[in-house]
């Protein structure tokens, strides 16, 4: 698998370098700009979350080298682990990156607030939520896989609008899906940092992720290349 | 003699094309020329072996061993050559050699630069600047480089120029010379697979329509050629296509030898090449 990981990041140098930079732009502007945690947290695990996998998974479409990978002496199961253990190993250097960002003197957030136990873990947890969607797809459907999630929330939000005219506001079943997600969010954000919570918090990532990475597996290995 | 490829019963269904229970085996140290029209099924094939796609039906074993089950150790022993070669476009040959070389344990660097520099590329040089040619050069090299023991080709020659297409060729016999070494090559260039290929399978439509050695096919079948009213397919043994023109009929047969003595002096008999086959079989009423 270790060979897989050197051969991604070894075809994927400049494209790292060229992410370093704009990351490096967007992640002073956030720090000059925002002096709220949950902005940062949320900011940093969407743009990292999204963006990290993107570029990686979009290189290969892009080339169409997923031949080549796959003709290679390994499986296909230990190739999805590899673009994982990848993928992860970019966005903790970007997280970490973004922090230290957020450390020099003219940035605004207050870093004592993000940098603890249930901080980290909420900026992780977030960055997983929106990589766990996004990577299953890309790997197994390239660009293509992007354009599903995005026409996939458009058709959600045309949805949105034909319930609320069928059976109004307050009626409309998706209202209680929505807000239902929307209190699941806000319980996490606000959760008291006490071990319980920061044990289920940590249990939710790594459930994220395991589930992921099990349906970007069996996707790939049903991708006809 | 050991097979270094059996494919038994091996099914692949698209929609509107079937492989319908493909079954040959390649022995080890031979040339196998796949030979087919466009569409008939060779990249299939090739793509099943690799487990480039998932097979429906049958069974491919590599070496004795079952591709899927065991993949990586398989994949090792092959070297394979794309019909058009995939990599990273901005990333130079020299970093993709070396992304690939550990995974395989028999890699020779040296071997590899000495490829390198025999087919004049440089391993600074990114792999988008290079030319189909060149691009199926640096593939061939990396496919040699780590002294596999299969070669497999879907169409290796196409598109190449004729000198460069001579040279791969004469490569691919000195391989099989020098070597232990199998190598099971597709192309629609029959005159590339009649120089170099010891055995050849012919598919068509998805189906296979023989598997055999290239110098019985070529001592084997013929074209019988008559007037307009002389001959019928029927009357020919072993009729496997007919073309008919305004001059006359000809019938690709299996069998020349008995097609003379049956017909003998009513009809004028020519050796069959695999282009003529493939031709008949294909375009000229072919009936298997």
């Amino acid at each position: 698998m270790l060979k897989l990981v050197r051969l991604e990041f070894l075809l994927s140098r400049r494209v790292l370098l060229t992410t370093f930079i704009l990351f490096s732009a967007v992640f002073v502007y956030l720090a000059c700009w925002s002096d709220s945690p949950n902005q940062f947290i949320g900011f940093v695990s969407l743009v990292t979350g999204l963006a990290i996998p993107v570029t990686f998974e979009g290189r290969e479409d892009r080339f169409r080298t997923s031949v080549l990978l796959c003709s290679l002496p390994a499986r296909r199961s230990d190739i999805v682990r590899a673009k994982y253990t990848m993928t992860w190993a970019v966005m903790a250097g970007a997280l970490v990156y973004a922090l230290l960002i957020a450390a020099l003197p003219f940035s605004k957030i207050p870093l004592a607030q993000v940098i603890n136990p249930k901080g980290l873990l909420l900026l992780v947890f977030f960055l997983s939520f929106f990589f766990a969607f996004q990577l299953p797809l890309t790997t197994r459907f390239g660009f293509k896989g992007i354009m599903i999630g995005l026409v996939g929330l458009q058709v959600l939000g045309v949805l949105g609008f034909v319930f609320v005219d069928l059976f109004g506001g307050k009626r409309n079943p998706l209202r209680v899906v929505f807000l239902a997600v929307e209190k699941f969010f806000r319980t996490i954000v606000r959760l008291e940092p006490t071990a319980g919570n920061l044990l289920l918090l940590g249990a939710a990532i790594v459930a994220l992720n395991a589930g992921s990475f099990l349906v970007a597996r069996a996707l790939y290995a049903r991708r006809d290349l | 003699m050991t097979n270094a490829i059996e494919i038994k019963r091996l099914r692949k269904e698209y929609k509107g094309f079937t492989l319908e229970d493909a079954t040959f085996d390649v022995p080890e140290g031979y040339i196998m020329g796949l030979i087919g029209p466009n569409g008939a099924g060779k990249t299939t094939i090739i793509k099943l072996i690799m487990n480039l796609i998932r097979r429906d039906g049958g069974e491919v074993r590599l070496f004795g061993l079952d591709n899927l089950r065991h993949e990586p150790e398989v994949k090792a022993r092959i070297g394979f050559v794309y019909d058009v070669p995939r990599f990273h476009e901005d990333v130079p040959l020299g970093v993709i050699a070396s992304a690939i070389a550990p995974f395989y344990v028999k890699w020779d660097a040296s071997l590899f630069r000495r490829l390198l520099e025999e087919f004049e590329l440089g391993p600074k040089t990114m792999f988008k600047k290079l030319s189909h040619g060149q691009k199926m050069k640096f593939s061939l090299a990396l496919a040699l480089a780590h002294d596999a023991d299969l070669i497999l080709m879907d169409e290796p020659t196409a598109g190449l120029d004729p000198v460069f297409r001579f040279e791969l060729l004469e490569r691919l016999r000195s391989i099989i010379q020098n070597e232990r070494k199998t190598v099971l090559f597709s192309s629609h260039i029959t005159t590339d697979l009649e120089r170099v290929a010891d055995h050849i399978t012919f598919i068509h439509e998805g189906r296979i329509v023989f598997s055999e050695a290239k110098d019985d096919i070529l001592e084997t079948w013929g074209v019988v050629k008559a007037g307009p009213d002389v001959l019928q397919p029927a009357d020919v043994p072993e009729s496997r296509g007919v073309k008919r023109t305004d001059y006359g009929i000809e019938i690709l047969t299996s069998d020349v030898a008995a097609a003379r003595d049956a017909l003998g002096g009513r009809a004028v008999y020519d050796k069959a090449t695999l282009e003529d086959i493939m031709f008949y079989m294909s375009r000229g009423n072919g009936h298997a």
